[in-house]
């Protein structure tokens, strides 16, 4: 088990280094760069070599990528070209965001699409099973961006009523945090859980007609018993891969919904990134988001141990 | 002769800045220049609806209140004078307003002449052509580091000047060209004098808004400028912000002209998404919205008959508007009569019906609200420029360019009416021959593409370009619009140096025609309208300073009617 661990954590490097070279060479591809930004409104032509020259931009690309990566390896990703704020400050100021997000729609995913897809297959060809199956269509079906911009048009139309616009940081006052997470986090969550929901379903299709559930039941248990001990939690075992891989989707930001929503996640922080060119931000929270996703998929690895008795690293 | 500088000699009609120009090309709606820090050309506040301003300023004005307002896009510093989030200085501005106090402002309205506004100087004096004397009021900076409360100093202005002088700080061309401003300097601890190497007709407008700002000459250096919370002499201080959410400032006690402010804090909320903006107003949560966010007159009908006798609204024609570009630097657009065929083949009236609903008008070089620029209509370069498809197509055929290529029509993504213009545009040009493909691309690529020389364009849109604009060379980083012509040039240096209103009118009708005449590259088509909509307890919002605009402009006099 340690030298699988070992093993896996040090798989992170060559990830890392070729996720952080990828994003380092394809910005560099992308036609414009942060000068425009800076210099686009009224400057002297001839300045923006200077300020090239000043921001390193003007240096081959080599020399660039040996200075990035000789920092990076010391997590040292420098300060935004734009805000002149060191990058890991403004990743950790929009992370919060983003991480509730996160679990507020990984949360209601998993409250919609456990229960229902267990109640869903437990009843099947039932109207409630019709019903989540319609559901869980529609919501696949529906656009995330579309169901935003309803959901935050709609009761401003009728009840002039949105969520709250300042972000309030959950410790500072729950409450107020809540109406303003909550939305967008349903909108996500029931779009995950219209997924989910159905993958549920058919795991637990497969595994009720598994012979360990007919001899739970041969030997007396009861429906809801059998299905609760035995049947969930074998279904939920290919589940946890997507939920952990969602939760970590999710934390890598929702551009659109932080977008509609007025959340300074970090989903537009990237975005914004990208757009201006802003070259120490881009790659920080790129290679933030592999380092998280490697780690994420560890832990999935790792719960399926404790999950399944079968598995076993060696 | 020493004379004393009248407002009126000193305004001398011209209020447009390259800048406020230039500012508009990056925010991309030709509403957005419509407010005073922009330094746009002025206009008379148009067709209100629902509401009148000069009878709320009447009414005494009730102290305290928040105002709540929103910005499509945040700027990710606090600096004045560096740009860095889209649109441009725009929420550079809306951010930082109210920290500062200028110099003087320019009044949106009023009669030419009469539009410049003291601010902080109190008086100016003009001995000779090129020596202004600025005398200031006794002011105090923000009691915070590293300031600390201190008086206001003109050796403060001296060094902003300066610092303004040097990139990537934006100064504009007047402070960085080198040709225009010869030096600044402190007479005593509240007079400036200000020297030009030559007459010059824009002293005024290019230290509107923020190159007139007075920052203290500790902190000026970029960094500083952009970490620093802003320790100005304004009516308003800073509060508090989160970073890419909301920004909060409150009353400045120490405030010159007491007791102004009257509303006793300012909540800007950054909010990309226009649609959210939209549903912010409507559930009252914002007390006012522009043309950032008001996009057609259709959106602002709708909002006045849902939200009833609850909001006003106030409709004014813009300052800008919708042009095409093509690259001179590039075959076959170097040719006249291609020029030419554009102009022709394109039925305008077409796209403000379809994409406008109506709400614009045709115009030619400076919008018909432009009247520091003595505006020619339409009609009056006509037989240049005027619609006539056949025509097109005879002089397309005569130039010998290839009808079997297609050329790039790139659009900035960002401004659905240019996308949609854009594509009329296109089927027209089809219609003579002119094949042409739109490319609707980010604004940051579209920046990069078309504006430093030569340009990485073939057909592009941009707002309308100020005189600056018009010459060879710029001095601004959008350098590829002009059809570098020396006779061009020379006509736009005179007009620079002409300080006499009704000279320069003439100078401003001759290059109108000169341009039309060569079949300008920067090909101006029609120039719309701005809808802002508030609250109807949000009061006090002067005309002179672009009331409906709220973010801009002069901001002490507002006050809310509630509770």
């Amino acid at each position: 088990m340690t030298s699988y661990l070992v093993r896996r954590l040090a798989l992170l490097i060559p990830v890392l280094w070729g996720a952080g070279t990828l994003v380092f060479v394809l910005l560099r591809l992308l036609p414009g760069d942060a000068v425009t930004t800076l210099l686009a409104d009224s400057q002297n032509a001839g300045d923006i070599e200077q300020l090239r020259r000043e921001l390193g931009l003007n240096e081959p690309l080599a020399v660039q990528y040996v200075q990035w990566l000789g920092k990076a390896v010391t997590f040292d990703f420098g300060d935004s070209l734009l805000s002149r704020r060191p990058v890991l400050a403004e990743l950790r100021q929009a992370l919060p965001i983003s991480a509730e997000l996160a679990l507020i729609a990984t949360s209601i995913t998993i409250l919609v699409a456990v229960p229902g897809g267990v109640l869903a297959a437990a009843r099947q060809d039932s109207v409630l099973d019709y019903a989540a199956r319609i559901l869980s269509a529609l919501f696949l079906a529906t656009p995330s961006f579309w169901l935003g911009t309803l959901a935050l048009v709609l009761p401003a139309y009728y009840f002039g009523w949105i969520p709250p616009l300042k972000y309030t940081p959950l410790l500072d006052d729950p409450l107020t945090n809540l109406e303003q997470f909550l939305l967008p986090g349903a909108i996500l969550g029931l779009g995950s859980a219209a997924v989910a929901l159905r993958m549920m379903r058919s795991q637990m299709l497969e595994v009720l007609r598994q012979d360990y559930i007919r001899t739970a039941r041969a030997k007396g248990l009861r429906g809801a018993k059998a299905i609760r001990r035995h049947a969930v939690p074998n279904a939920l075992i290919p589940l946890v891969a997507l939920f952990g891989n969602e939760f970590a989707r999710l934390l890598g930001g929702t551009v659109i919904i932080e977008t509609i929503f007025n959340l300074p996640g970090v989903g537009r922080l990237t975005v914004d990134a990208v757009t201006k060119r802003d070259y120490p931000q881009v790659e920080a929270n790129v290679l933030f988001f592999a380092l998280f996703f490697v780690l994420i998929n560890l832990l999935i690895d790792l719960l399926y141990v404790f999950l399944d008795p079968r598995v076993r690293y060696v | 002769m020493a004379r004393a500088l009248t407002r009126r000699r000193m305004l001398g009609g011209a209020l447009a800045t390259g800048a406020g120009a230039f500012l508009a090309a990056c925010g991309g709606d030709s509403g957005k220049s419509s407010g005073p820090a922009q330094g746009a050309a002025t206009q008379a506040p148009a067709a209100g609806t629902g509401g009148s301003p000069q009878a709320a300023a009447t009414e005494a004005p009730k102290p305290g209140g928040q105002l709540r307002e929103a910005t499509i896009t945040q700027t990710p510093h606090f600096s004045p004078f560096h740009p860095g989030a889209d649109p441009s200085f725009v929420n550079t501005w809306r951010r930082v307003n109210g920290y500062y106090e200028g110099q003087w402002t320019i009044k949106t309205a009023g009669p030419v002449g009469e539009r410049l506004s003291l601010r902080l100087a109190s008086s100016v004096e003009q001995p000779d052509e090129t020596t202004y004397i600025v005398k200031l009021h006794p002011a105090t900076y923000h009691n915070r580091a590293p300031a600390n409360g201190r008086k206001v100093t003109a050796e403060d202005r001296v060094e902003t000047a300066k610092f303004l002088m040097k990139p990537p700080a934006s100064g504009g061309s007047f402070f960085q060209s080198g040709k225009d401003l010869k030096s600044v300097s402190a007479v005593d601890e509240l007079t400036l004098r200000y020297e030009t190497f030559g007459p010059r007709a824009f002293f005024y407008e290019a230290q509107n808004g923020a190159p007139g700002y007075i920052v203290p000459k500790e902190m000026l250096d970029e960094e500083t400028l952009k970490r620093t919370i802003p320790v100005g002499q304004g009516p308003y201080e800073y509060k508090a912000h989160t970073q890419g959410s909301i920004e909060e400032a409150k009353r400045f006690d120490g405030y010159r002209l007491k007791p102004k402010p009257y509303i006793d804090e300012k909540k800007l909320t950054f909010m990309p998404d226009n649609v959210a903006v939209e549903a912010a107003f409507r559930a009252n949560q914002i007390d006012a919205i522009d043309s950032e966010s008001v996009q057609s007159v259709k959106q602002k009908d709708a909002l006045l008959k849902d939200l009833g006798n609850r909001v006003v609204a106030n409709t004014y024609p813009s300052t800008s508007g919708m042009a095409l570009v093509v690259n001179i630097n590039r075959k076959p657009w170097d040719d006249p009569r291609v020029r030419e065929a554009i102009y022709r083949a394109i039925d305008v009236d077409r796209i403000i019906n379809v994409v406008f609903f109506g709400d614009a008008r045709r115009s030619w070089y400076y919008s018909p609200a432009s009247t520091t620029r003595n505006p020619l209509s339409h009609d009056d370069v006509k037989q240049w420029v005027g619609f006539d498809q056949k025509k097109a197509a005879d002089l397309l055929k005569a130039s010998g360019i290839d009808l079997s290529k297609e050329y790039e029509f790139m659009v900035p993504v960002e401004n659905q009416s240019w996308v949609d213009g854009g594509r009329l545009a296109a089927e027209d040009l089809a219609k003579v021959g002119l094949k042409t493909r739109v490319n609707p691309v980010v604004r940051n690529i579209y920046l990069q593409r078309a504006g430093p020389k030569p340009g990485d364009f073939d057909i592009t849109m941009s707002v309308f370009l100020d005189y600056q604009y018009m010459k060879s060379k710029s001095g601004t980083f959008w350098d590829s619009t002009s059809l570098q012509d020396p006779e061009v040039d020379a006509l736009v240096e005179k007009i620079e140096q002409t300080i006499d209103v009704k000279v320069r009118d003439n100078l401003w009708k001759d290059i109108q025609l000169m341009l039309a005449r060569k079949y300008s590259n920067m090909m101006p088509m029609l120039s719309g309208n701005v809808h802002h909509l508030r609250y109807a307890y949000l009061k006090g919002l002067s005309p002179d300073h672009g009331f409906g605009n709220v973010s801009a402009g002069w901001q002490d006099e507002r006050w809310l009617d509630k509770k």
